[in-house]
C-alpha cells in the first residue's frame, strides 16, 4: 500500500463472494471477463489506453479495493491511489491472420479464468492483443466483487471518453461521482437491520416456503457431492421474425419480453424436471438510489422469482401470474440474495446451488464482448439480449451435470416452445411444442423396433413341431428322470384328453399348482393342447391368496399333485391329481386355438388393491420367444435352468423357449430356486448353458464360492428388478465365459419388451434397459402422450403385439391401463407401465423407477440406487439396500442395510464418512442397520417391506450423543468450538453445522487453527469434516504433515507420543 | 365437469379418451363422457365379454358349427 487506506465493512454481497473466493480459491466462478474490439478508435495507442483505465480508476475507488479478513468480519480496505496500470502486452501479428480470432478468444477466456486473490490489489487485470498494426483489442477481466454487469457498461463509456479526452488534450466530461461504493456498503448495512430487514425476510420467507431442496434437471450425470462450477456455454440466435413476433407478442400481452421469455424458460424447465413450481432467480441491478447509478461496484443483487404453473395455465395466464410476481419480487428487491439463504437454507449444502438451480437474465445493454471462462455458477443459466433485431440467446450450464448435446436440445426446444406460443398464445403451458415435427417423429422412431416379421403360431404347436423332430432327444431332466420329447409330448396329450373330457375348452381358464417336477411341464404344455389358458398358482403362496385366485379367475379345473392338497383351499375347482394315470390316447390333439387365444393368466400385485390376472396371448409370448431365439440362438445342445416359480412371467420363457428349440429343460428341485449354492451344483451337474436371475439372487449366486467352475455358462438374463453396474461387473469378472443381458418387461407384455447386453459396465450409474423388441414399440410420454425429448423422463408405454388383453375381468381397470395408442395400427392400444424412463441420446432406453414410488426426502428427489451403488464400492459392503421409512431416527428419511464385513462398530461412521465425500447431505442415511440376510420375496425379489425397522440405532448412531474428548487435542478443539459457537459443552461427535457453525464461523475456525498450531486448513474440509473428532485428526494430520508418521503415531501409545 | 369419454375400437376394447381431441385412428366415441372415475364405472357396466371381438367371434361360429 503506497498510501494511506480506509477500511469499511464489506457488503453482504462481496461477504458472500468473499467466502465462496475462500471456499473454491482456485475457481473464478465469479470473475467478469470482457473483450473490447475499440474498433471505433483504431488504430489504438496502448500507452493512451493505459493511462484513460488510470483516470477510471482513479474516479472509482471500486477499482482501487481489496478485502480481508479481521476481527470475524469481512472489511473492504480502499486505497487512496493506485499504481498506474501496466498492460499485458501481447502481439499476435506473428501468426497466420486467421489464427489470430481463435487465439485471441483463448488468450481472453484463460484471463478470466484466472482467479484473484482478495487481498491482493488490483482486482482487474488487462491485456492489450495487437491483432494487426491498425488493430489493437482490450482483454480486462474484474472480480465480482469490485463490479458488476451495470459497471460494465459505465467502464466502456468511461474509457471511450478519457481515451478520447487525452488524445483531444481536454479534461473527460464525466459526470461527478456523489458517492462511492464503500458508501453504499456502509449505507446498507444500517438499512438492512430492525423492521425493515424482519418484514423482508418475512415476506421471502412466505413467499418461498415449501421451495423444492433441488428443481432436479434431468441430467447426463448425477450430482456429484461438491459441484466444480465447472461450466461451458452455448449460444445461439433467433430469426428476426421470431424475434420481432416475441416482442409483438410481449405488446399484446401487455407485458415486457423480459415476462414473456422467463415464462417460456419456466415452461422448458417445469416439462424438463416434471414439476410445476420453479424457482428461477434472475439478478437485479441493485441501483435503486440514484446516486449509484455512475458508480462502479457490485451493486447487483439477486431476487428468486417462482413461477407458478400449477393447474394446466394458458400460456397467456402464465404469463399474466409470471408478471404479478415479477412486480412482486421488485418490489422486495433489497433483500441480499445470502440474507436470504442464511435464512432459508442454512445447512450448507456443497453440491446444489441453493434455492434456486437456474437463473435467468435479459440484458438491457449488449453483452457481445462478455467473456466465458469455463465456469457455471449455477445448473443452467439463461442470458438474452436483443441486439441488431434479433434475440440472442447464451445458455450457462454446469459440466457437472449436461453435456453439450443436451443443451443444445435445451436451446433447441425452448426456441420451438417460443414459435409455438408466438402462434398460439392461448396454448395450455403443458400443451406447447418442445419439439418440430420433424424432431417428434424422430423422437417416436426411436421408440420403435426394427420392423421384423412377427411370428404366428402357438406355443403347443410349436412344442408338437419340435417333438415330431426330435422325439428321442431329452426334453426334461429331473434328478433320475428324463423325458425325451416324445413321453413329454404323449404325456401332455393324454392328460389333455382328459382335460377335454371334463370338458375344458377354448379359452378355459385351468388352475395348475405344483411343484417344479416333470409333471409341471406336463400339465401347463397339457392344458395348452386342450385349448385353455393356465393359471399358475404357487404352492408357497398363503392359502388365503391361493382360494382368491382359484375363485377369481373361475378356473373349474385345478391340476395339482396329491402331497399339496393339504395345503390347497377346497373351493368349486374339480381336483386333477398329476401323479394319476390318464388312460387316453398319446396322439397330438386336435388344435382349437389360434395365435389370439389366451395361454395363460398371470397374477400381478400392484401397488394398490387385490391382484389381478393378466390375460396375455399366444402371439404376444410366441413374439417373445422368438426373438429370445433370435438373440440368443438355441441348439439342442443348450441345457436350460428352470428355477422361477410359475407365478412370475419369466418362468414362461423358461419352460417353452427350450422346449420350443430341442434344447433340454432342468427344473431346479422345490425350494432350490433360493439356494445358490444348489443352483452351482446343478449348473456344473448337468452343465446348463443358460438361466436367469432377478438381481437380487444374483447378488447371493455371486457371493457363491466355485462358481468360477460353471464353465459352461454362454449366457444369464436378468430382469425383474434394476441390475446394478456394480454386480454387472463382479458378474463379467467371475464368469468371464458369460454373458449377462438386462431385460426390461411387465407381465402384461409378455414378460419382457427390451433387452441390453451388459457390456463396458465401468464407470456407469445406470446400465440401460436397452431397445425395444422387434414387434414391440415403446414410447415415453407426457401426460397428454406426446413423446418427450430424448434425456427428457416420461411415462413408459408399450405398444405392439406383446401388450397383454388385459385384466380378466377387471374391464375398468384394463380401460384405465391399457390406452389407445396414437402411434400404431388403428385401434391398438399402449399400456401405461406406471414406470418411469427417458430415452439415451444414443436410443437405448434408461429405467428411472416407478412413478408411484419417486421418493422424496426432506424436499429432495432421492435415488436409494444411488446410495446403494456408493456403498458398495466398499469392499466390507457384501450387499446393501437402502430404504426410505417413516421410522427412521430423526422422522422419515433413509434407512441403510448393510452386510457388513468390517468391525460392526465402525459401520456407521466408516460408511457415513465415505458417502459424505461422494453424495450430497440429503442422499445421507440416517440410521445404519447391519444386516446378514435380506428378506427375498417369492420370486426371489428383495422384499423391502419386510426390512426390519431400524431399532438400536439410537442417537450414537446419529453421532449426536455427548461424547467427552479423548485426547488433550480434542479438549482443546471442543473447547474452542464452544467459544466460536457460544456453547458450554462441546462433545468430540457434535458437528459443526448442527451446533450453529455456518460459513463465516468456518473461516473464523481456519483462521483460529492457524494462530493456534500454525497450521492451513482447507477450508473446504471444515465442510467434510464437521465433528471435533474429524478435525482433531486433519489438526493433528497438518502439524505432521506426513500421513505415515502419523499412522505409526496412532498405533503407538499415545502417552509415549506427547512430545514427539 | 366431463373431460373423459368412453372410446372403444373395432375389437370392442373399451378405453377412455380426453374430451377435445381428436381420437386416435380406429378408437370411436361410446356416447359417454364424465369424469375419469365415472368413465371407468360406466365401461365396468358395459364391457362385459372382455374377449376381442374377432376371437369372440370366431368362437361363436365354431360353436354353432
Amino acid at each position: 500500500m503506497n498510501q494511506a487506506s480506509d477500511v469499511f465493512p464489506a457488503s453482504s454481497g462481496q461477504e458472500r463472494m468473499w467466502f465462496l473466493a475462500r471456499f473454491e480459491p482456485d475457481l473464478a466462478v465469479y470473475n467478469i471477463g470482457m473483450l473490447m474490439p475499440m474498433s471505433a478508435r483504431q488504430p489504438v495507442d496502448p500507452r493512451r489506453l493505459e493511462q484513460a483505465i488510470d483516470m477510471v480508476v482513479q474516479r472509482h475507488e471500486a477499482l482501487r479495493t481489496t478485502f480481508e479478513f479481521r476481527d470475524g468480519q469481512v472489511v473492504q480496505i480502499v486505497s487512496g491511489s493506485a499504481p498506474p496500470a501496466r498492460l499485458v502486452e501481447t502481439d499476435l501479428t506473428h501468426l497466420p491472420a486467421a489464427e489470430r480470432e481463435a487465439e485471441l478468444k483463448r488468450l481472453a477466456r484463460a484471463d478470466s479464468a484466472a482467479p484473484f486473490v482478495l487481498e491482493q490489489a488490483p482486482l482487474w487485470r488487462g491485456r492489450h492483443v495487437r491483432m494487426a498494426d491498425d488493430d489493437l483489442r482490450l482483454v480486462i477481466v474484474f472480480d465480482h466483487t469490485v463490479f458488476d454487469g451495470v459497471s460494465s457498461m459505465i467502464f466502456i463509456d468511461e474509457l471511450e471518453e478519457c481515451y478520447d479526452a487525452i488524445g483531444e488534450d481536454r479534461a473527460p466530461k464525466l459526470a461527478d461521482l456523489q458517492i462511492q461504493f464503500a458508501d453504499f456498503a456502509v449505507w446498507q448495512r444500517g438499512r438492512l437491520t430492525g423492521e425493515f430487514l424482519e418484514s423482508e425476510l418475512a415476506h421471502w420467507r412466505e413467499r418461498l416456503a415449501g421451495i423444492p431442496a433441488d428443481l432436479g434437471l434431468p441430467g447426463d450425470r448425477p450430482r456429484p457431492a461438491r459441484r466444480t462450477y465447472r461450466g461451458e456455454a452455448f449460444l445461439g440466435v433467433y430469426s428476426p421474425e421470431l424475434s420481432s413476433g416475441l416482442e409483438r407478442l410481449a405488446k399484446d400481452l401487455n407485458t415486457t419480453l423480459f415476462t414473456v421469455m422467463l415464462t417460456a424458460y419456466a415452461a422448458v424447465l417445469s416439462r424438463w424436471s416434471g414439476v410445476d413450481d420453479i424457482v428461477v432467480g434472475t439478478p437485479i441491478a441493485g441501483r435503486l438510489l440514484p446516486e449509484t447509478e455512475p458508480v462502479i461496484g457490485m451493486f447487483v443483487n439477486a431476487v428468486p422469482l417462482r413461477v407458478d404453473l400449477s393447474g394446466s395455465p394458458s400460456f397467456r395466464e402464465a404469463v399474466a401470474r409470471v408478471r404479478t410476481t415479477v412486480a412482486e419480487a421488485l418490489d422486495h428487491q433489497e433483500l441480499p440474495f445470502e440474507r436470504l439463504v442464511e435464512d432459508l437454507q442454512p445447512t450448507r449444502d456443497l453440491s446444489v446451488p441453493p434455492l434456486y438451480q437456474v437463473m435467468f437474465n435479459l440484458a438491457s445493454g449488449t453483452n457481445e464482448g462478455q467473456v466465458a471462462n469455463g465456469s457455471a455458477k449455477v445448473d443452467i443459466q439463461l442470458d438474452l439480449n436483443m441486439r441488431d433485431g434479433r434475440l440472442h440467446t447464451r445458455l450457462e450450464y454446469a459440466t457437472d451435470l449436461f453435456d453439450h448435446g443436451t443443451i443444445e436440445r435445451f436451446d433447441s426446444q425452448l426456441r420451438t416452445l417460443v414459435e409455438g406460443l408466438v402462434a398460439d398464445p392461448d396454448l395450455a403451458v403443458r400443451a406447447l411444442p418442445l419439439l418440430t415435427a420433424e424432431e417428434r417423429e424422430r423422437v417416436l422412431a426411436l421408440g420403435a423396433s426394427e420392423d421384423l416379421a412377427v411370428p404366428e403360431g402357438t406355443l403347443s404347436a410349436l412344442i408338437e413341431a419340435q417333438a415330431a423332430a426330435t422325439p428321442g432327444a431329452p426334453a426334461v431332466v429331473f434328478g433320475d428322470v428324463t423325458l425325451t420329447y416324445a413321453e413329454l409330448n404323449a404325456r401332455a396329450n393324454r392328460l389333455a384328453r382328459w382335460l377335454r373330457k371334463i370338458r375344458v375348452g377354448r379359452g378355459d381358464p385351468v388352475a395348475v399348482c405344483a411343484e417344479r417336477s416333470p409333471e409341471l411341464v406336463v400339465a401347463l404344455l397339457a392344458v395348452l393342447k386342450a385349448g385353455g389358458a393356465y393359471v399358475p398358482l404357487d404352492p408357497e403362496y398363503p392359502r388365503h391368496r391361493l382360494a382368491f385366485m382359484l375363485a377369481d379367475s373361475g378356473a373349474r379345473v385345478l391340476l395339482t399333485q396329491r402331497h399339496l392338497r393339504e395345503a390347497l383351499p377346497g373351493g368349486v375347482a374339480k381336483p386333477v391329481f398329476l401323479e394319476d394315470d390318464f388312460d387316453q390316447p398319446s396322439e397330438d390333439l386336435d388344435p382349437v386355438t389360434g395365435p389370439d387365444d389366451a395361454a395363460y393368466l398371470i397374477y400381478t400385485s400392484g401397488s394398490t388393491g387385490r391382484p389381478k390376472a393378466v390375460v396375455n396371448s399366444h402371439r404376444g409370448i410366441v413374439n417373445r420367444l422368438a426373438w429370445m431365439q433370435d438373440r440368443f440362438g438355441l441348439t439342442p445342445t443348450d441345457v436350460v435352468m428352470q428355477k422361477t416359480p410359475t407365478s412370475f412371467d419369466v418362468s414362461v420363457w423358461e419352460f417353452f423357449w427350450p422346449l420350443t428349440q430341442g434344447a433340454v429343460l432342468v427344473p431346479v428341485r422345490p425350494g432350490g430356486h433360493r439356494d445358490p449354492n444348489h443352483q452351482r451344483d446343478l449348473i456344473k451337474q448337468h452343465g446348463i448353458t443358460t438361466m436367469h436371475f432377478v438381481p437380487s439372487m444374483l447378488a447371493l449366486f455371486l457371493e457363491e464360492p466355485g462358481i468360477e467352475s460353471c464353465t459352461s455358462l454362454r449366457r444369464v438374463v436378468c430382469s425383474g428388478e434394476e441390475l446394478p453396474p456394480r454386480m454387472a461387473a463382479r458378474f463379467l469378472e467371475r464368469l468371464p465365459g458369460a454373458e449377462l443381458h438386462n431385460l426390461y418387461g411387465p407381465t402384461e407384455a409378455a414378460v419382457d419388451v427390451t433387452a441390453w447386453k451388459c457390456e463396458d459396465v465401468e464407470g456407469r450409474t445406470t446400465l440401460p434397459i436397452g431397445r425395444p423388441m422387434p414387434g414391440c414399440r415403446l414410447h415415453v410420454l407426457d401426460e397428454r402422450l406426446e413423446p418427450m425429448p430424448v434425456g427428457v423422463p416420461g411415462h413408459l408405454h408399450i405398444g405392439g403385439v406383446q401388450v397383454a388383453r388385459g385384466y380378466a375381468g377387471r374391464p375398468g381397470l384394463t380401460a384405465e391401463r391399457f390406452v389407445p395408442d396414437p402411434y400404431g395400427p388403428p385401434g391398438s392400444r399402449l399400456y401405461a407401465t406406471g414406470d418411469l424412463a427417458r430415452l439415451r441420446p444414443d436410443g437405448e432406453l434408461e429405467f428411472l423407477g416407478r412413478i408411484d414410488d419417486q421418493v422424496k426426502v426432506h424436499g429432495w428427489r432421492v435415488e436409494p440406487g444411488e446410495v446403494e451403488a456408493v456403498l458398495a464400492e466398499d469392499p466390507r459392503v457384501r450387499r446393501a439396500v437402502v430404504a426410505l421409512r417413516d421410522d427412521a431416527p430423526g422422522g422419515r428419511g433413509l434407512v441403510a442395510y448393510v452386510d457388513w464385513t468390517g468391525e460392526p462398530a465402525e459401520l456407521a461412521h466408516a460408511m457415513r464418512g465415505t458417502l459424505a465425500r461422494k453424495l450430497p447431505p440429503p442422499l445421507l442415511p440416517q440410521a445404519f442397520v447391519q444386516v446378514t440376510e435380506f428378506p427375498l420375496g417369492p420370486s426371489g425379489k428383495l422384499d423391502r417391506d419386510a426390512l426390519p425397522p431400524p431399532t438400536g440405532s439410537g442417537r450414537a448412531d446419529l453421532g449426536t450423543a455427548y461424547a467427552e474428548p479423548g485426547t488433550p487435542l480434542e479438549a482443546e478443539l471442543c473447547a474452542l468450538w464452544g467459544e466460536l459457537l457460544g456453547r458450554d459443552r462441546v462433545g468430540v461427535n457434535d458437528d459443526f453445522f448442527e451446533l450453529g457453525g455456518h460459513s463465516l464461523l468456518a473461516v473464523s475456525l481456519v483462521t483460529r487453527y492457524r494462530e493456534i498450531y500454525g497450521i492451513e486448513m482447507d477450508l473446504r474440509d471444515c465442510f467434510e469434516l464437521t465433528t471435533v473428532a474429524e478435525q482433531a485428526l486433519a489438526v493433528l494430520e497438518l502439524q505432521l504433515g506426513d500421513a505415515a508418521e502419523l499412522e505409526a503415531l496412532l498405533a503407538d501409545d499415545p502417552v509415549e507420543d506427547a512430545d514427539a | 365437469m366431463s373431460d373423459v369419454k368412453v372410446v372403444l375400437n373395432d375389437e370392442e376394447q373399451y378405453s377412455i379418451w380426453p374430451v377435445g381431441r381428436d381420437n386416435p385412428a380406429g378408437w370411436y366415441d361410446a356416447g359417454f363422457s364424465g369424469t375419469k372415475d365415472e368413465c371407468l364405472a360406466h365401461i365396468e357396466q358395459v364391457w362385459t365379454d372382455m374377449r376381442p371381438r374377432s376371437l369372440r367371434e370366431a368362437m361363436a361360429g365354431e360353436g354353432a358349427r
